[in-house]
């Protein structure tokens, strides 16, 4: 069995790689898929907080690299999904312990044994983000609908092009706003897309129970209240397996004021 | 020179100032090309400040050089070198031993090397090995007094501590920070890292503190972790403390109110 490596990557910090790396991750294994997820930020790790894994961690991937465990010592096993592990980053340590040669081992070894292996990327485009899409032959590159974060996706997207491991990419646009993108106060996923002419894999609203989720150690996606957020992941991860998932529609989403909104605003609009 | 031992490391313990540290160091970096490596750095019993820390970085960063791991026995340059965010040992031992792995390499790949003094040296070695484990014997058997590094400030996350003997910090460890130690860790202050008391065995070690909210907590081989869902997330901000213990009983981590 050869399992697929996907690096979740973005260039510019805070639009939600960690977030989305969690909760694709936990989305796949619970469908049943055998799921290994590396965390690439060494020195500045977040998944395992996200994951609520961190008071498990022993061994780190820098543990293993320099020989102290084997690479199943590192492999931390999640609370919930027995087939879902954590390959947690050193904090002690910075980029450099790692190279971009035993990335590409460690994804090779772990492609033997698991279906999905999901590396989350630093921010950046140094030599974390170079370890980070070592191994990988998939990317999700993450931006939000701002231009900044779309300028360093654009970025990114220009790096992965340049490497031949990387046989597909796909766009995850975060944060979408509504509301905020009828009213033309936000780009759209059209717009985005138009920018960066790079196939979407998903669109993820903004959801305020991500903040809580973080907070308590526990992927949206397990919650099982279907907020939008969380299907948004769910839907992403039947799409990385090859289901044809139509976009989500967010119309249907707004609430009645808007409703009566737009009934008196479209003949003026006409 | 006898500085120049192999590529990636240096040896710089047999200076006595630090001014001298520096201009040995600047000889050795002018002799050879460590060419953006990263090395490690013995300096032996040399008392450092921040300051001499950081103009040997700089120092090393110029001539496109960094520091992999520190090796010293000095507490005060431990701290500086803390301070300026550099990976520290004390355990000298390492440093020699990878030192003489790399030097029977450089002999291997040289075939036409002296025999003889080869010989003697392993010999030498030998003998010395011998010495410095009957003295250890002898250490663990008469005294079990250990070095103490005390250490005046809060550890933030990602800074470590890996101390041959008991730490005391005064300052909090904040999550994501770590105090690994062969000797008993009182901190003055919270823990909420990761601690490791007793690495090299000793069941009766054990880790003190104001207030014990670490994510990991280990005595020897033994290992606790924090509850999952733990109902108090976030520190009660009261003014007293109940100071807490863990040690091991009955082949488990447990935290002992120290109340009187």
């Amino acid at each position: 069995m050869t399992g697929r490596v996907i690096v979740v990557t973005s260039g510019k910090g805070g639009v939600g790689k960690t977030t989305s790396t969690a909760n694709i991750g936990t989305a796949l294994s619970k469908s049943g898929a055998k799921v290994a997820l590396i965390d690439t930020d060494i020195g500045l790790r977040n998944l395992d907080l996200l994951m609520g894994l961190e008071n498990r961690i022993v061994y780190t991937i820098v543990d293993y690299v320099e020989g102290r465990c084997k690479l199943n010592q590192a492999l931390v096993k999640d609370k919930k999904n027995p087939n879902l592990v954590l390959l947690a980053a050193a904090q002690t340590r910075d980029k450099s312990a790692v190279t971009p040669e035993q990335m590409s081992e460690i994804c090779e070894e772990l492609k033997k044994e698991f279906d999905f292996v999901i590396v989350d990327s630093p921010a950046g485009i140094e030599q974390g983000f170079q370890n980070a899409v070592a191994g990988a032959s998939e990317a999700i590159v993450v931006t939000t609908p701002e231009m900044s974060a779309v300028r360093d996706a654009d970025r990114i997207i220009g790096l992965l092009e340049a490497k031949d491991e990387i046989i597909s990419y796909k766009l995850l646009l975060n944060r979408v706003r509504p509301a905020m993108v009828r009213t033309n106060d936000m780009m759209g996923v059209d717009d985005v897309t138009d920018i960066l002419s790079v196939k979407l894999i998903g669109v993820i609203p903004e959801d305020e129970g991500i903040i809580v989720s973080t907070n308590k150690g526990e992927p949206i996606v397990n919650n099982t209240d279907n907020s939008k957020a969380s299907i948004a992941y769910n839907n992403v991860a039947r799409r990385i397996m090859g289901e044809d998932v139509p976009l989500m529609d967010f119309d249907t989403q707004q609430n009645w004021l808007d409703k009566i909104k737009n009934i008196f605003l479209a003949p003026a609009n006409s | 020179m006898n500085n120049t031992v192999s590529k990636n490391q240096m040896d710089l313990s047999h200076c006595d100032t630090a001014a001298n540290m520096l201009a040995t160091l600047n000889e050795i970096l002018d002799c050879n090309d460590y060419n953006e490596q990263k090395i490690k750095v013995n300096l032996g019993e040399l008392t450092l400040t921040n300051a001499h820390i950081f103009s040997l970085k700089t120092i090393l960063e110029s001539s496109n050089v960094t520091i992999d791991i520190l090796f010293t026995t000095s507490a005060q340059t431990q701290l500086a070198a803390l301070g300026a965010g550099l990976v520290v040992s004390e355990k000298l031992e390492e440093f020699y031993s990878i030192d003489n792995k790399d030097e029977e390499h450089q002999v291997d790949s040289q075939p036409e090397g002296n025999d003889k003094t080869q010989e003697t040296d392993s010999l030498e070695k030998e003998l010395e090995d011998a010495i410095d484990q009957e003295a250890k014997s002898k250490n663990l058997l008469e005294d079990k007094i250990k070095n103490t590094l005390y250490i005046k400030q809060t550890l933030r996350s990602g800074q470590s501590v890996n101390y041959d003997g008991n730490v005391v910090i005064i300052g909090d460890c904040k999550p994501g920070s770590e105090i690994i130690a062969t000797g008993d860790i009182n901190v003055w202050g919270v823990i909420s890292g990761i601690a490791h008391a007793g690495t090299d065995g000793d069941y009766n070690a054990n880790i003190r503190a104001l207030k014990i909210n670490a994510i990991q907590l280990r005595i020897a081989n033994l290992f606790a972790r924090k509850p999952d869902r733990s109902k108090v997330d976030k520190l009660n901000k009261v003014s007293s403390f109940i100071p807490e213990e863990a040690r091991i009983s009955q082949g488990e981590i447990i935290i002992y109110p120290l109340n009187g």
